[in-house]
């Protein structure tokens, strides 16, 4: 039995306190340079802005956890937003019809990559590579390099842009699928499975559980995280466009990391992911805030990913 | 004995008699029949496809992603990856030109700093994975961003023109037949072909990336050559750069996105593992050439372009595929016979 | 007078809370081949290991050529005239046959492949092996695979040669080449280290034999001093073999296995276990009960024959299917294949049966730690609750989660594949009596044992495997540790 001078029963649970003390130290140090920092609105702006990446990061933290990982949701994004435009302004359909279809694209890639990745053996990283140039240039395709204005679809434009009483819809959106999710995996016999299969796939194999539809599980769901924020991506632009979606999977990724999701699978937390999606915002904010421009953000989040890294490295060594 | 299918027998049979053995699965000829057959095929279709100065246009159209996929070659063979790529041509080209304009250093000059700039944000890739331990994928994301605003900062956030002729003509130079950026990528690809073939480096590398515990056994030094690795693929990477800048007579902070999983496309589909050990040269150039063949074509024929990345997506999927049955086949024999699972 | 080449002074290694080696005293002379004998878990790896520079000894005085060394790591074992062939193949697949046998070793600069091949060729000359060294390593067979390793660790004329389970993948023919290779080099001054499980290569090949157990030297004699007898018995030790009375087969047959076979693994096993029975299997290191345990639950193929649960042939099964008949299994690594160490006690017990105790989906939280409590009490296992991680319960008590997660589920049928290895003595012995109950309450059990006297102590019947087929079956009663081992080995000797 491996001795250990700190007690890593509760080393899941520092790495979480440790990001929050982090994520407090910056709204902290913030809110002292900058007197328009510490308000409702700009917290309530914090988290509308860390809503919509947040929502595919914590699809991607399920993804990141059993091992794999998903390259194609940026694409999907891209291709739900130019979903709507097609079935509400070209084809109109009933507005919720257009949604879940729009929902459904992202259902159906996410379960094309569990497909690529469970028969055919493809590893996750090129399968979702390769997915995601395929659903990219048929979005392309649909859109000939046109944008689609939705500004007249109130319920679209409602969800991205709306409020319920003084609080943005993403931001309940968010934080509704933050607190699902979460449930599903510390409280569910799902959730359970998963991170079994994160664990050590061949144990959870040999106890007879279905590795297989887990996997499917996980890329289908992460497909669907993808889809609802392109909807809400839609909704925020007011546009179908075949661009909409790009980068968002690395941002998403970086999320995850930064919440405490292994890249080699095995550990994560949803809470986790959430305060790395906040993180970033605030930080964005901050320096938005602190005049900052916006080329030194893509610096800073660099480095802030970087120095996570080593605080993780240096949390396991204990 | 064990299960060693016809194949193994013939050619370890073959192996005896003197020669190495002669595989016809390799992905290099399959890569090589594609090739011919859709040159075939596409200049059937289109008469203009198949002129000498078409031909040279796909070669050229080439060079830059090539260039900067011998380098994700280096680090994918070690078993490793670099996500920043994009990013860092992007900050090379700025630098170059903001060195000539604003500091009014020669042309050359800003050339050489260029490349060295690539090959030390290479070594810093390279060192962040070997001695900080950070995971390649992060190491590398996290130089991404840092790189891309690095790009946007110097740049201000425009790009940058250039008028110096040396830089512009860097491009569009012809040397024969041949223009300046098909010779250097030509030389490139030689010069990574010895070294990863015939170098104890280079070969260092694959035994990294194959067997890494082996190689540490072994008294290879694994962080000097993952260090190199990076390094190379930074230089690499600052020479596409480069190249780019003078293609569009600027430094621009928006220039190579997308580069990296480009790069990483062309040298699985060429034959690599994303996890180390396998691949070549080779492989990745006809890699290179098959895509520039098809977006050729695709423009050719003014086919929607929107097509060229979902062949691209569908090429690397269905080749991967494929190409894992046949070698977990191979992976199976090469287990058989080993000593039962885990008893000691 | 020739001095020891290699001297081991009163060496001890101890790992996190297991003493591993213990006041070892081991000598070698130029020219000799020396075996090294013991069971599993005796100490053979880990001494190969301190000899090779891997790690140092806590206590004790290694020298080399009369002078005391300390190894600092593999390099200056290597340095020190040391090359070691260990179990696993460690080649580079995609490098070619030379570049295997230079790595590490490779002249600087540019690298001559003319010259290098040539070398190469030389060094396969010596060992017998005409093959064209630039043939990537990935093509060759097993076989030759391991000849090639062979090569690579004589190239540069070692002074001593360590040999682990070399034979394991050659044919017969290449066993006798390999023989010849080894008693030139000997011949020649090399000293041999060879570590086997096969006792009529102990014979053919060695001047010495070493015999290690519960990581201390039981004897070191000369070839012609000992017998077969002699070896199995230092081997196994006189251990205490517990009384249980034996049962004959009075149950139904809850499990049949018909021919089964698996090309490389195992033979024509047939076997037959009865509710309520203990069924062992014996055997050395190599000799194929892992496959075939995997192999019956479904954990891994096989190519023909029959496997009967409960009068219901499965074909091709799954570790799933397996379950749905009651048939489980405790793998050999518990830690790779039984748990999943970051969940904690109650999620590794439940984890195969958690529709049972969740509603619409949700883990009822409260009947899993009832579960888990009762099993806690049954089973005596230590922990300090169902929440705790599983990676921080000692060995056996992981063990017993295991245990109590598959008699849970009622099982007709247990496969435990060497249940009691890293285990303490105490814990081994509510582990048995574990057994004896499920075994009294009908349930058919089918046992690989780590030490041979375990099989004596708790089993009713005894298989005896070697080389992938059984080869003799015993019943409880008619049966002496002498006779198990010699089974085991192989009989042929002085």
């Amino acid at each position: 039995m491996e001795k250990r001078i700190l007690n890593p029963a509760t080393f899941v649970f520092r790495r979480e306190y440790a990001m929050l003390a982090v994520l407090i130290v910056l709204v902290a140090a913030f809110s002292i340079s900058s007197d328009k920092f510490f308000s409702v609105n700009n917290f309530l702006s914090i988290v509308n802005n860390a809503a919509i990446g947040g929502i595919i990061a914590l699809g991607m933290t399920y993804v990141l956890m059993i091992g794999g990982i998903d390259l194609s949701v940026g694409s999907v994004v891209s291709l739900t937003t130019v979903m709507l435009g097609q079935f509400l302004v070209h084809y109109p359909v009933d507005t919720w019809l257009a949604m879940l279809i729009a929902l459904l694209t992202g259902v159906t890639v996410g379960f094309l990559n569990g497909l690529l990745v469970v028969e055919a053996g493809v590893p996750a990283f090129i399968a979702t590579l390769g997915m995601m140039m395929m659903v990219q240039s048929v979005a392309s395709f649909i859109t000939q390099g046109a944008t689609t204005s939705l500004s007249d679809f109130r319920t679209i434009v409602l969800l991205g842009q709306g409020y319920m009483g003084p609080v943005p819809i993403p931001v309940l959106l968010f934080v509704i699928a933050t607190i699902t999710l979460h449930v599903l995996l510390t409280r569910t016999i799902f959730g359970v499975k998963v991170r079994a299969v994160g664990g050590n796939a061949e144990a959870t194999r040999l106890m007879g559980l279905n590795v297989r539809a887990i996997q499917y599980a996980v890329y289908t769901m992460s497909g669907l995280m993808a889809s609802l924020a392109g909807i809400l991506v839609a909704g925020r632009l007011s546009m179908a466009s075949s661009q909409a979606g790009s980068g968002w999977e690395l941002q998403a990724i970086t999320v995850a990391v930064l919440g405490g999701t292994s890249l080699f699978g095995g550990q994560g937390t949803i809470s986790g992911t959430f305060i790395g999606a906040l993180m970033v915002s605030v930080l964005f904010n901050g320096l938005v805030m602190l005049g900052v421009p916006y080329f030194y953000q893509l610096v800073a989040t660099g480095c802030i990913l970087i120095a996570a890294m080593v605080l993780n490295e240096f949390l396991r060594k204990g | 004995m064990n299960g060693n299918d016809i194949q193994q027998r013939s050619s370890g049979i073959q192996a005896e008699l003197g020669k190495p053995a002669f595989r016809w699965d390799r992905r290099e000829w399959l890569l090589l029949a594609v090739v011919i057959l859709l040159a075939l095929l596409f200049g059937l279709t289109n008469p203009h496809f198949l002129t000498v100065e078409n031909l040279l246009n796909i070669l050229n159209q080439s060079t830059i992603i090539l260039l900067v996929s011998l380098g994700m070659l280096a680090v994918i063979v070690s078993g490793g990856i670099d996500l920043s790529v994009g990013a860092l041509a992007s900050l090379v080209g700025v630098v170059t030109v903001v060195m000539m304009n604003d500091l009014g250093i020669p042309a050359y000059a800003a050339i050489l700093l260029g490349l060295v700039t690539g090959g030390f944000v290479g070594l810093l890739n390279g060192f962040s994975v070997s001695r900080l331990k950070i995971p390649d994928f992060i190491s590398t994301l996290a130089m991404m961003s840092i790189c891309r605003g690095a790009a946007f900062l110097i740049s201000g956030g425009y790009a940058v023109r250039t008028e110096d002729r040396l830089l512009v003509s860097l491009y569009n130079e012809k040397l024969g037949p041949l223009t300046l950026p098909i010779v250097v990528t030509a030389a490139a690809a030689i010069l990574m072909f010895l070294f990863l073939g015939r170098t104890r480096p280079g070969r260092s590398m694959y035994a990294v990336g194959g067997n890494r515990h082996a190689a540490l056994l072994m008294g290879i030094h694994v962080q000097r050559t993952v260090l190199l690795s990076y390094s190379i693929c930074g230089f690499l990477t600052a020479a596409g750069g480069i190249l780019t800048a003078s293609r569009i007579a600027a430094g621009s902070p928006t220039a190579g996105m997308g580069w990296e999983l480009t790069a990483i496309s062309i040298v699985v589909l060429g034959g690599a593992s994303l996890f180390g050990g396998q691949g070549g040269v080779l492989g990745t150039v006809l890699a290179a050439i098959l895509l520039g063949m098809i977006n050729n074509w695709l423009s050719l024929t003014g086919m929607a372009w929107w097509l060229q990345g979902f062949v691209q997506g569908a090429l690397l999927i269905l080749v991967v595929a494929l190409n894992r049955r046949i070698l977990s086949e191979k992976l199976s024999s090469w287990r058989s016979g080993m000593p039962a699972s885990g008893e000691r | 007078m020739t001095e020891h080449v290699l001297e081991l002074s009163d060496i001890s290694k101890s790992f996190p809370g297991v003493n591993v080696l213990n006041g070892v005293n081991f000598a070698l002379r130029a020219g000799e081949i020396h075996a090294l004998l013991g069971e599993n878990g005796a100490g053979k790896s880990t001494l190969v290991n301190l000899i090779g520079g891997v790690f140092p000894p806590d206590a004790g005085e290694i020298r080399i050529m009369g002078r005391p060394v300390h190894l600092k790591g593999p390099h200056d074992s290597i340095r020190n005239g040391i090359s070691i062939i260990h179990q696993e193949l460690s080649l580079v697949p995609d490098l070619s046959v030379a570049e295997n046998i230079f790595l590490g070793r490779f002249p600087d600069g540019w690298v001559n492949w003319r010259k290098l091949h040539r070398q190469a060729e030389e060094i396969l000359e010596r060992i017998g092996l005409s093959i064209h060294p630039g043939t990537p390593v990935r093509y060759l067979s097993t076989g030759k695979q391991q000849l090639v390793e062979i090569a690579r660790a004589i190239a540069f004329h070692p002074r001593i040669l360590i040999m682990d389970e070399p034979t394991s993948a050659l044919t017969e023919y290449e066993v006798q080449t390999l023989f010849g290779i080894i008693r030139r080099l000997s011949s020649e001054g090399l000293a041999v280290i060879y570590i086997t499980h096969h006792m009529d290569e102990v014979w053919e090949l060695s001047h010495k034999v070493t015999v290690l157990r519960d990581g201390r030297v039981i004897f070191t004699k000369d070839i012609e001093e000992c017998t077969p007898h002699d070896i199995a018995e230092a081997m196994l030790g006189h251990k205490l073999a517990g009384e249980r009375k034996r049962r004959l087969m009075t149950g139904d047959t809850v499990l049949e296995v018909r021919n089964l076979s698996a090309k490389g693994r195992f033979r024509d096993v047939n076997i037959r276990i009865a509710g309520g029975e203990i069924v062992g299997i014996a055997g050395q290191l190599g000799a194929g009960k892992t496959e075939l345990i995997r192999a019956i639950y479904g954990a891994d193929p096989f190519d023909a024959g029959e496997i009967i649960v409960a009068g219901e042939t499965v074909k091709f099964g799954s570790p799933r299917d397996s379950i749905l008949r009651g048939m489980y299994m405790v793998p050999e690594n518990r830690k790779s294949g039984g748990l999943v160490l970051d969940m904690n006690v109650g999620e590794n017990m439940t984890l195969p049966y958690l529709d049972k105790i969740s509603r619409l989906g949700f883990l009822s939280q409260k009947k899993q730690h009832e579960i888990v409590d009762s099993y806690i009490r049954k089973l005596n296992i230590k922990t300090t609750g169902a929440d705790k991680k599983i990676r921080y319960l000692s060995g056996g008590n992981q063990q017993k989660v295991i245990l109590s997660r598959w008699i849970g589920m009622n099982p007709r049928i247990l496969l435990l594949d060497q249940p009691t290895r890293g285990i303490d003595i105490g814990s081994k012995e509510e582990i048995y009596e574990i057994m004896h109950q499920l075994a009294e309450s009908g349930v058919g059990i089918l046992f690989v044992a780590t030490e041979t006297h375990e099989l004596l102590r708790v089993c009713d019947r005894i298989y005896v495997m070697r080389d992938g087929m059984i080869v003799r079956e015993f019943h409880g009663e008619e049966c002496t540790e002498k006779d198990l081992a010699l089974a085991m080995l192989g009989e042929k000797g002085a």
